[in-house]
């Protein structure tokens, strides 16, 4: 050995030198690699927005936020609650000001939107890096854009009927409707205005413009293309809001408030035995077993089948991590919670929602339960939704005002179709130019 | 310390600037930066962006192109539908308001016993947030489980099976009459300090000249309170045209577009159509509109001191 360091040339030491030196770089970013492949954990306070203002879904928070607390002792975990109405209002005001909360909820219709206005983090690295991302992989490409991630998936609104098992024996309706014409045929048999008694409770007030995109797909399939071209048909528009419209106005199957009955009114109307049917999605679940007996008194049921496609959506809703947080550690440790099995099963026992996690899909709750049988063929038969920039705008200020109109006399369904059409069209082409803007803005970032 | 040794001394720079004509400004500086930050410039920012194009949904971005918003807005008709609700708000809020609260500030006037209490009861609905007042009066209105309209069916008023607020004509009212409730201790408080300044002897000496409580009133209460019954009718009007939160909570401007007032159409454009530029257009009407106003309340304000 003395030998042959004693022969070494003084270069064939610098050789030496720098291959041990090029090892011992290699491994070190090798370790680096490998520490960088797991989230930096978070620390000290952070805020997170949703729009959850039920009494179940609070509850659930609640719950959720003591569960994240044990997890993560070393983040401060502030919820609040942002209401519907205001949430798009506060996001801008918030994203303008770059100061605002650290994580945020993103409903999967106002994701390209809350995308473009800017206000949205890329979290595919942290997303990379995260443990429990293929167990809500499905769901995560309806929060990325352009190969990069936004948020992480929750849960998944699955839209679903509510109907008075009672009323349906009572009216000697034996089947279960799954068509649109049966839909109508359950809804007039349960109709007897003289006990104040309806078919339907439908959502024609606030948040009723899903509802109309929900009738508009039904009848056309998609309504957008993913060029931003617009793809709804006069004809499927005008079907769509005839169906609706005269299940209301001619047929009188309606709860005649309709115009102006939004969440609460449909459901009060429900409860109270006015409406045989009611539809929302698995998040109202708990909700109404509090006030009706599942079995006996209420039964859920599949959306019906449109001309095209199956009335109603599977959507997504995400957490994501605020563009402007000085925290966004602590922020994606807290979405990627609520994405985990563990938070998901809470909401789902607290509220009804369908966990976007697989190993969560499968908690006894869900198997044991014959009214979750009604959201398993769901999974498999509702269209996925989609969005596209200016779909919450179109839907709830030409979309709404439209069939409202229809509702109370002052339009006919033609009139409101060729509007709602024809200002699609002005969407898609907007759609299409700020896509382009988008695009040119953000290549290379 | 002689006046010798100050004029020496380095406190006689301080004292010129004490004395100075810029000390006036450095006193005023501070307000005058917080009105120029909080006022001045959300109003040029306003302005300049109902000059431009500025959707977010394309980018921060803004184009300039001059008055095209201004153009557009009395090319819509439901900009011209919404100014037509927001005066019918104005002219029916302001003669309910002003009328319910010069009746309620007379009957307060009265020295009776419990006053003070039944004053306090009386301006409760002033105190009571928005929302709250919005969301109670929703369902107390509401045609399926609200009281009132049960109360009102039950001597044989009805508004029919569809209800007030899916009723296109009657659901601004019903809304007006929300705000007269929240609104109309306003105008009491104003009304009844106006009344409680009259001395009370000269309702002895009207009663002595043989005149009538509704003849003391018309020709000496009615004059005396004038000034203060212009003043509280123009910010009772600013209020009126400017807000729209309880018509945004209780109709969202529906059904269909009945009850849209500009405010409401102006936080549609921009928070869910995201066009601020178009939406400042609108609130640059509506500033121009309470400027209006503005003025005539601050010239009746220069009137009542000259008095």
């Amino acid at each position: 050995m003395q030998n042959f360091i004693g022969n070494l040339s003084r270069r064939t030491l610098f050789k030496f030198s720098a291959v041990a030196g090029t090892l011992a770089t290699l491994g070190t970013s090798a370790s680096s690699a490998f520490a960088a492949r797991v989230n930096k954990k978070g620390t000290g306070k952070m805020t997170y927005w949703n729009h959850f203002t039920g009494a179940p879904e609070r509850a659930a928070f609640a719950e959720t936020t003591e569960a994240f607390k044990k997890a993560s002792p070393a983040i401060e975990a502030d919820i609040q609650t942002v209401t519907n109405d205001d949430w798009m209002a506060k996001y801008i005001a918030s994203t303008t000001a770059k100061s605002g909360p650290d994580a945020v909820m993103i409903d999967v219709t106002r994701f390209t939107d809350m995308l473009r206005i800017g206000g949205l983090r890329d979290i595919t690295t942290y997303n990379k890096q995260w443990p429990g991302a293929a167990s809500v992989a499905g769901d995560t490409p309806a929060f990325s854009f352009n190969r990069k991630v936004y948020g992480v998936p929750f849960f998944t609104f699955i839209d679903w009927t509510y109907y008075r098992k009672d009323f349906f024996e009572a009216a000697g309706i034996k089947k279960e409707p799954t068509t649109m014409a049966e839909f109508r045929e359950a809804a007039i048999a349960c109709t007897n205005p003289s006990k104040g008694q309806y078919g339907f409770a439908m959502r024609g007030g606030s948040g009723g413009g899903g509802f109309i995109v929900n009738a508009l797909h039904a009848y056309n399939g998609s309504i957008m293309s993913p060029s931003f071209k617009a793809t709804l048909t006069l004809d499927a528009a005008v079907e769509a809001m005839r169906f609706w419209v005269n299940l209301a106005v001619k047929d009188k199957a309606v709860v005649p408030t309709v115009a102006t009955d939004g969440y609460a009114q449909i459901f009060s109307n429900f409860y109270q035995g006015k409406a045989a049917m009611v539809m929302h999605h698995g998040g109202s679940f708990i909700d109404v077993g509090k006030n009706l007996k599942y079995g006996s008194e209420v039964m859920t049921l599949a959306r019906p089948k449109g001309p095209k496609d199956q009335f109603g959506f599977q959507a997504p809703l995400a957490n994501g991590v605020f563009q402007h947080t000085k925290n966004p550690d602590a922020a994606f440790e807290y979405a990627s919670f609520l994405g985990s099995p563990a938070a998901q099963t809470v909401f789902l026992k607290g509220t009804g929602y369908f966990p976007t996690s697989t190993a969560a899909a499968s908690d006894k709750f869900i198997a044991d339960n014959r009214q979750f049988d009604t959201a398993i063929a769901s999974l498999a038969s509702l269209p996925k939704t989609y969005t596209f920039p200016g779909l919450t705008a179109w839907r709830d200020l030409t979309c709404l005002p439209e069939f409202q109109k229809c509702l109370i006399g002052t339009q006919t369904p033609e009139g409101a179709a060729k509007i709602i059409v024809d200002r699609l069209n002005v969407v898609a082409k907007a759609a299409a130019t700020a896509n382009r803007k988008y695009y040119s803005d953000n290549r290379g970032k | 310390m002689s006046a010798k040794t100050l004029a020496g001394s380095p406190l006689r720079g301080f004292k010129s600037i004490l004395e100075g004509k810029y000390f006036a400004w450095i006193l005023l500086a501070p307000s005058m930066i917080l009105v120029v930050a909080f006022i001045f410039y959300p109003l040029y920012r306003g302005v300049y962006l109902s000059l431009t194009r500025t959707v977010l949904l394309e980018g921060p971005d803004s184009t300039f192109i001059g008055l095209e918003n201004f153009r557009q807005m009395f090319r819509d008709s439901l900009f011209l539908l919404a100014a037509k609700n927001t005066l019918i708000f104005m002219v029916v809020g302001l003669i309910t308001q002003l009328a319910v609260g010069l009746g309620a500030a007379m009957l307060l006037s009265q020295d009776r016993k419990y006053i003070g209490l039944i004053r306090v009861l009386v301006v409760l609905p002033w105190f009571t947030p928005p929302v709250v007042t919005a969301y109670m009066w929703r369902f107390i209105l509401d045609q399926n489980s609200g009281v009132l309209i049960k109360m009102l069916e039950g001597v044989g008023i009805s508004f029919g099976p569809a209800g007030l607020w899916s009723n296109p004509e009657l659901a601004i009212y019903a809304v007006l009459f929300v705000d007269l409730w929240a609104s109309y201790p306003f105008f009491m408080l104003f009304l009844l300090a106006a009344i409680q300044g009259i001395p009370k002897d000269m309702r002895e000496s009207t009663a002595v000249d043989g005149a009538n409580s509704w003849q003391h009133f018309r020709y000496v209460v009615l004059p005396l309170i004038s000034p203060v019954i212009v003043v509280s009718s123009i910010l009772g009007v600013i209020h009126l045209i400017n807000s729209p939160t309880l018509v945004l909570l209780m109709t969202n401007g529906g059904p269909g577009d009945s009850t849209t007032v500009l405010p409401l159409l102006a936080f549609q454009i921009a928070f869910q159509s995201y066009d601020f530029g178009y939406s400042s257009a609108i609130s640059v009407a509506v500033l121009a509109a309470i400027a209006g106003f503005a003025m005539v309340y601050i010239r009746f304000a220069k009137f009542g001191k000259e008095d």
